[in-house]
């Protein structure tokens, strides 16, 4: 079982996104003691090697930095703001990286095949996190196939089309209601 | 913008936070999250409701090579590095298809560079984030050999901006500077022109007048691809 030990609106990181608004140092060093192997986890399992996420963690928490005056509380939980900065620079760098041929079932790929992420499965400790997972219980299971895949794998709607085998325009239909419908049922 | 497209927008917001916008249909929409502030918005409201879905992730301890790195660019101030992306010659797992055989790999390069070509030439765009999101646009014509390049901010007094195009893996070189806001040409010099698709364009900080020594002397501010768009 996957445990987790930073629940939403924790007070700790709380103060410590505080302090680095104001140019603290130290607190920057504190908040990436206490939340960066999660972090780290979401920029591997999206670039699937370690040279990549390690660059991807690294720009992710100078952004981090910077932008630490920015944030409040109505941009969600302190990790869940940063978790959205780590991945995005993710995605951001792999879709830099993608080829036009698609390399990812060369024999020899070094291939991350750690067992996938499942939100059903995991021991989730925010209410955030269980609110997600019981919204995504209410989707139809292509649309939650969809919309997982995509989450954890960093994957384009061309390689779900592929991986699914299914139109573009049918996954674009999935993604696109499957995330409506988690937003109704997030916000009713 | 008609309420259609509008619509449309905010359908691609959702699929931009997610991930799986990708290509000219990516580029296409973060030139647009530079052009209005109510998409960064609804963007961010996507990206919050998603992100405890991190949760499921099993935690991974970085080396520590990680926090000096970052301990040292937060004290100088380097905010934003180049990522360029590796080219098909230097990824490693390319090279690894030893069993395939040189022929069948001539085949795979023609492929590679024909599907390049037979891309019609039609405006090539590149979005320049930094740290804050979209930063600088460019619209680049490969037939008429120019940019036209839009920047959201003037660059800080005592300073301007310059423009850098990264090849294929080669050293940065620079396509003239940009001190204020607004929109500007820029002639691409005939030797660069086909290396256009797929490179990285970045704009450093430099003293008034640009880099004296040829290459970037200040810190890089914003980068980004080049990606046709059809």
């Amino acid at each position: 079982m996957l445990g987790r030990t930073m629940p939403s609106g924790n007070p700790e990181l709380t103060e410590l996104i505080a302090a680095v608004a104001r140019g603290d140092r130290e607190g920057l060093a504190r908040l990436y003691a206490a939340t960066s192997p999660q972090l780290f986890g979401v920029a591997l399992r999206i670039m699937k090697r370690r040279d990549r996420a390690e660059e991807v963690l690294q720009d992710a928490f100078v952004s981090i930095w910077q932008r630490a005056r920015d944030y409040d509380a109505a941009k969600g939980s302190v990790m869940t703001w940063m978790a959205s900065i780590v991945r995005n620079r993710a995605i951001d760098l792999l879709r830099r990286d993608r080829p036009s041929v698609s390399l990812d079932d060369a024999p020899g790929q070094e291939s991350w095949a750690s067992s996938e992420p499942d939100p059903f499965e995991a021991t989730l400790a925010s209410a955030e996190a269980r609110r997600v997972r019981d919204c995504l219980g209410t989707l139809d299971e292509k649309q939650r196939r969809a919309i997982t895949l995509a989450y954890y794998d960093g994957l384009t709607q061309e390689e779900l089309a592929s991986k699914l085998a299914a139109p573009l325009g049918t996954i674009k239909s999935w993604v696109r209601r499957g995330l409506l419908r988690l937003k109704d049922c997030l916000e009713p | 913008m008609t309420p259609q497209e509008r619509d449309e927008l905010e359908q691609q917001a959702s699929e931009y936070a997610l991930g799986t916008l990708a290509g000219a249909e990516r580029t296409r929409f973060e030139k647009a999250l530079a052009e209005h502030v109510w998409l960064q918005q609804r963007v961010d409201d996507w990206n919050r409701r998603l992100a405890p879905l991190a949760e499921a992730i099993a935690p991974v301890a970085p080396s520590p090579a990680v926090w000096s790195a970052i301990e040292a660019r937060v004290a100088q101030g380097r905010y934003a590095e180049i990522r360029t992306s590796p080219t098909l010659w230097n990824r490693v797992a390319f090279w690894r298809w030893g069993a395939i055989g040189s022929a069948m790999l001539a085949v795979l390069l023609l492929v590679y560079v024909s599907l390049d070509l037979r891309r019609p030439a039609g405006e090539q765009v590149a979005v320049l984030t930094g740290p804050q999101g979209p930063a600088v646009v460019v619209t680049a014509d490969a037939r008429k050999r120019a940019l036209t390049v839009r920047a959201l901010a003037d660059a800080p007094a005592g300073h301007t901006h310059e423009l850098w195009i990264i090849a294929g893996g080669e050293k940065p070189r620079s396509l003239g500077t940009l001190a204020t806001a607004g929109t500007a040409r820029v002639s691409v010099p005939m030797d660069l022109a086909a290396s256009l698709p797929g490179a990285t364009l970045a704009v450093s900080l430099e003293p008034p007048g640009g880099s004296p020594t040829g290459q970037p002397t200040g810190p890089v501010l914003y980068s980004g691809q080049i990606v046709a768009v059809n």
